[in-house]
């Protein structure tokens, strides 16, 4: 009798890929299953830069608090102590000098400048053109400078206070802001150049890891991942808060919601950024940066959710007060957190090479996702 | 045969020994063991003087200053630096590794690499291993070079290793095709496989880069995907699959596969050198062998300047254009030289 | 900036659909509702046209010493607007359905209220946690967790430990 052939079959494996890995931003670890080069399941393992946050902020006062949302997103400090600020702000009633709010924009837009520089950069290196990473660091340089200035830090700045911010905006940052700005459109020309006209970088993100607008919206993804699938949602619109609602800016948005997309948007948020930042510097009012705030601060019981637009979607600050000097809970809505979700739907399909390039379009910052 | 420097110095040595020994054979022996000892000093030179240029030319090139420490400004002891370093380093072998193919990896990469040098004619006369069917003992060998990448990444026990390995076979495999195709048709223009012959037909300034621009443009293309660097280095992958097969390598290990890839490098530079810019040839007031060296060089800094440009392609996409771009445009130059030499009666 | 929430005309018209819901009379009126009705409200809160609550802006929970709250922020883009539901568990046993049938990107804060706050959604897709390392004992969110240092592996040669964890 005939014995029947052995049927032909191929076994799928799991690529355990991070914590230790050149290009997982931190230590993100992705449990790769692969069938040969394609990657069946991508599924994110959070938790290794877990310190705890939330819970520290429940034993440190307010004021006290500030400093730990520096650490959450390292990359876009600025953002998160304005997050935190205003969240404070609407639970003790401060009111904030209009001089303070416009420093405040200015600075939450130059960081995300900065923010999206390092997610270009690190989409550039990952897909192996480093020259593209440095070239991004070398112009961040100057938005740090900027920083120094103010507030005397380079990272983790505290810069922004509960009603206003600790230092002012000085000439000497002026002068730096206006050079900079001049500088913004010949380096987005030149990464036109070096990046997006070169035809390996296209063919390698341009329908890579797309994504419908409705999936990003069951997924409860917001800042620029939701923007390329083509929801035009931009908290700085949609709340106004701040000075946001006097201010004139594009919300740039994508059309497929693939990495290109990813990447098209964060360029154009850049130029919308120094846009505002123009206006900002145009309208700059004088007057005080720090409004009346007592020494020890006492919200009234209750709780408040805040959230502003971070570099990478909504960042919301959840806060119950007890009515003491400490926060009764804090809980924080982290968006790389929440975006981390499409990671899957992202890497389904691909090969190994593109799970790279949808984590660094995700761009997430793990200070941030694991708290 | 021509008399240049190189081969004038060879003959003199020749001599010299005869008188010493008196016996014919020795005298040859003596004189392969010194041009063995000579190529291995040209392939190590490259990698030390190479793993220099290529941080200065990538510090050039994304406006850093590269070394700047050690050894003065220039951080011209860097190379000497690193090459401590390696040795310093602890060798370890991955619990589960096969152990006589991961060891046997590195070697045997190396071989192949080092071997093809004894082809090259650095000047005229000036051939190690002057053999007729040079081109095709060439290739033959340096084919050879993908078992090893996946003999290491099969050996390590670990998966980044294997996906680097399998890739090396697919990559290798189908960039080999279109890298032969495109000297085919230089092959019939000059009708010998020997290297120097197709050096010396290129005499006169008619290199066979202006008559085969399209081959010039595919070997080139094919010859950066066979050194495995930028656009082409899926092997290694720095950003996917951290160093391919060499993930689980160090110390002195790693060191041979990092000599295997300067090695590989200076080869396609040599390769475009000869069969391209016209070898040694050139203007007489500079020798031979420094014409060849100059333009080995240029194309070697040519293709840093890829590296340091371009990013990395994807293993389908490189893939579909070696076969479906790649090797078609090489048969069509050969169908094209073919229907030229017809025309002009060269037949 | 003060953020806009569901005035109480159109919170008396959801009161008017549930049994046990119950509105809290505050700046930031929340909507207390029992695990049962729970689903029926949130899915109503988001298809409803008049209110059409897409997006689940906050997920968290509030341990409260005898009761552990799970808070939902829930924005509409159509009214411009807030609204709180909160669900009132037990400490000892806190369980309630999982949400992600109606919103499926609330997975990953679910599993963070689950491993930092100790409440089990029931029907989540992957109830684990995501924080905190697999078999870590205790929610450190919790208002009476204290943290025991684990005693220091004692140390062994190179190998014994992998040995010891695959038995």
């Amino acid at each position: 009798m005939k014995a029947a052939a052995p049927a032909k079959r191929t076994e799928t494996y799991l690529l355990n890929m991070g914590p230790q890995h050149p290009s997982t931003h931190g230590v993100l670890q992705v449990k790769l299953t692969l069938d040969g080069e394609r990657i069946l399941k991508a599924e994110p393992v959070l938790g290794y830069l877990h310190r705890g946050i939330e819970k520290l902020m429940e034993s440190r006062t307010y004021v006290q608090c500030l400093p730990y949302t520096d650490r959450l997103d390292y990359i876009s400090s600025m953002n998160n102590n304005f997050g935190f600020a205003m969240a404070v702000e609407e639970l003790a009633n401060i009111e904030v000098p209009r001089r303070a709010e416009f420093i405040r924009v200015i600075m939450a837009e130059l960081n995300r400048i900065n923010s999206h520089l390092i997610g270009i950069g690190t989409l550039a290196n990952d897909l192996g053109a480093s020259t593209g990473m440095l070239y991004c660091f070398r112009d961040r340089e100057y938005i740090l400078d900027i920083f120094n200035e103010v507030c005397g830090a380079r990272q983790t700045f505290h810069y922004i206070r509960i009603g206003g911010v600790s230092g002012d905006f000085t000439d000497k940052a002026r002068s730096l802001t206006e050079a900079f700005l001049e500088r913004v459109p010949k380096f987005l020309a030149e990464y036109d150049q070096l990046l997006t006209g070169n035809e390996i970088f296209t063919r390698r993100i341009v329908g890579i890891s797309p994504m419908t607008a409705q999936e990003a919206l069951d997924l409860n993804m917001t800042g620029p991942n939701l923007r390329a699938t083509g929801v035009a949602r931009d908290l700085r619109k949609l709340d106004g808060y701040s000075v946001y609602g006097e201010l004139d800016f594009a919300i740039p948005v994508g059309e497929h919601g693939d990495n290109w997309d990813r990447y098209q948007v964060k360029l154009k948020e850049i130029a919308e950024s120094a846009k505002i930042i123009r206006q900002c510097l145009d309208k700059l009012p004088e007057g005080d940066i720090m409004a009346k705030v007592p020494k020890v601060l006492k919200p009234p019981k209750g709780e408040v959710y805040s959230r502003s637009e971070g570099t990478r979607g909504e960042l919301g600050f959840y806060i119950v007060s007890d009515g003491t000097t400490k926060p009764y809970r804090v809980h924080i809505r982290r968006p790389s957190f929440v975006n981390m979700q499409g990671l899957d739907l992202m890497c389904r399909g691909m090969l190994i090479g593109d799970s790279v390039s949808a984590y660094s379009s995700i761009d997430p910052i793990m200070g941030e996702v694991d708290c | 045969m021509e008399t240049s420097f190189l081969s004038g110095l060879a003959l003199w040595l020749r001599g010299e020994i005869y008188g010493v020994t008196g016996i014919p054979v020795l005298s040859d022996l003596a004189l392969d063991v010194i041009g063995i000892a000579l190529l291995l000093g040209i392939i190590s030179m490259a990698a030390i003087v190479f793993t220099y240029a290529e941080r200065k030319v990538c510090a050039f090139m994304q406006v850093r200053l590269g070394p700047n420490r050690v050894g003065g400004r220039f951080g011209l002891l860097q190379p000497v630096a690193d090459m401590l370093k390696l040795m310093s380093k602890e060798d370890i072998m991955p619990e589960g590794a096969d152990k006589v193919l991961w060891a046997l990896s590195p070697a045997l990469l190396f071989v192949p690499a080092a071997l093809v040098y004894a082809f090259f004619p650095f000047d005229a006369g000036a051939v190690l291993a002057d053999v007729n069917v040079g081109v095709f003992l060439l290739f033959a060998i340096s084919g050879q070079a993908v078992l090893p990448f996946l003999m290491g990444g099969y050996a390590s026990n670990n998966k980044y290793s294997m996906v680097g390995g399998f890739r090396v076979v697919s990559q290798m495999i189908s960039y080999e095709a279109p890298l032969l195709f495109s000297l085919l048709g230089i092959l019939m223009l000059t009708g010998s496989m020997r290297l120097e012959d197709i050096v010396e037909a290129q005499a006169g300034g008619l290199w066979f880069v202006f008559l085969q621009p399209l081959a010039f443009v595919i070997f080139l293309i094919s010859a950066v995907a066979e050194t495995n660097r930028t656009p082409f280095d899926l092997v290694e992958g720095e950003s996917e699959i951290i160093a391919g097969p060499f993930t689980e390598y160090s110390g002195m290990r790693w060191a041979l596969f990092f000599l295997a890839e300067y090695a590989n490098l200076l080869t396609a530079a040599i390769l475009a050198t000869t069969f391209f810019l016209g070898g040694y040839l050139g203007p007489d007031f500079l020798p031979g062998f420094a014409w060849f060296f100059l333009k080995a060089v240029l194309m070697v800094f040519l293709i840093m300047w890829f590296r340091w440009t371009f990013p990395r392609t994807r293993v389908d996409q490189i893939l579909s254009f070696g076969w479906k771009a790649m090797l078609p445009l090489s048969i069509l130059n050969v169908f094209l030289t073919g229907v030229v030499m017809c025309a002009l009666g060269l037949v | 900036m003060k953020q806009r929430y569901l005035t109480a005309e159109e919170l008396a018209r959801i009161k008017g659909e549930f049994y046990t819901v119950s509105i809290d009379e505050e700046e930031r009126p929340p909507i207390y509702v029992s695990p049962e009705e729970f689903l029926p409200l949130m899915k109503m809160l988001k298809n409803d046209h008049t209110l059409s609550f897409t997006h689940l802006s906050c997920l968290t929970a509030v341990d409260w010493k005898d009761t552990i709250d799970v808070v939902y922020y829930l924005f509409s883009e159509l009214l411009g607007a807030y609204v709180v539901v909160k669900v009132k568990t037990i400490r000892n046993h806190p369980e309630i359905p999982s949400v992600t049938s109606v919103f499926p990107g609330a997975e990953f804060e679910e599993r963070e209220v689950y491993d930092l706050m100790g409440v089990r959604f029931t029907g989540h897709p992957d109830m684990r946690r995501i924080l905190m390392p697999e078999g870590f004992k205790g929610h450190p969110l919790r208002k009476d967790f204290t943290y025991k240092k684990p005693a220091p592996p004692k140390a062994t040669r190179v190998g014994e430990i992998e040995k010891e964890a695959d038995l």
